[in-house]
């Protein structure tokens, strides 16, 4: 456990914690104790990488990253709005 | 011959990698001009495309229109049309998401198909034992 001094203001100076929309989090153990906890936000997953092609048939393609199978991700996002 | 495909076929006809693309391509190209899906097919495909699968809303929009609206008709169902399928999944009591395979047979019947392009085959013998499944 990392303890924090205060400076010669009487203030407290934290480490920033690194990612945007994060924070630190006080939690009251005892009376005399208060621990911080750095709060990390879940990551979003970024989008895929790629490009729109005309394909072989002769219509747009994606060429790129495909995250998962398309009809078993139609299936997915169709459950989850029906869930929302 | 009308050629009805839900979304599942159409949305595989824009992914090379996918399993089921040389499939969904030939069906496609086959169906020349009688090719056919639902507007809500249509928002489904953009959904997926800009959701599970993340791909950029601009990519996404520039495939839609490249395959969706410029390879498929539009079947045009009516607020009657909703209102029958509706009652077709409370009759079969049948609940959540399926109620969008019924719209694509409801899509299917209204333009005198006889057989659904799909992927999802068990979810249509479900609600459309008159139809058959491709």
């Amino acid at each position: 456990m990392k303890v924090l001094h205060a400076d010669k203001s009487k203030r407290i100076v934290l480490p920033s914690p690194v990612r945007p929309f994060s924070a630190w989090v006080p939690v009251l153990v005892t009376e005399k104790e208060i621990r911080l906890i750095a709060y990390e936000p879940p990551t979003q997953p970024g989008l895929a990488k790629g490009r729109v092609v005309v394909g072989k048939d002769g219509w747009p393609v994606w060429e790129g990253e495909m995250v998962m199978d398309p009809v078993a991700a139609l299936n997915q996002d169709r459950q989850e709005d029906a869930n929302a | 011959m009308p050629e009805y495909f839900d979304s599942t076929v159409a949305v595989s006809a824009i992914f090379p990698g996918s399993a089921n693309h040389a499939d969904a391509s030939a069906r496609l190209k086959a169906a020349g001009d009688d090719a056919y899906i639902i507007n809500h097919g249509v928002a489904e495909v953009f959904r997926t495309l800009t959701g599970r699968l993340r791909l950029p809303p601009k990519a996404a929009a520039q495939l839609v229109e490249g395959v969706l609206l410029a390879r498929f008709k539009d079947v045009h169902l009516s607020r009657d049309d909703y209102e029958g399928v509706i009652k077709a999944m409370s009759d079969k009591n049948l609940s959540g998401p399926i109620i969008y395979d019924a719209l694509h047979a409801a899509g299917a019947r209204k333009i005198g198909a006889v057989s659904i392009n799909t992927y999802n085959c068990d979810h249509f013998s479900k609600v459309a034992p008159d139809l058959k499944v491709d």
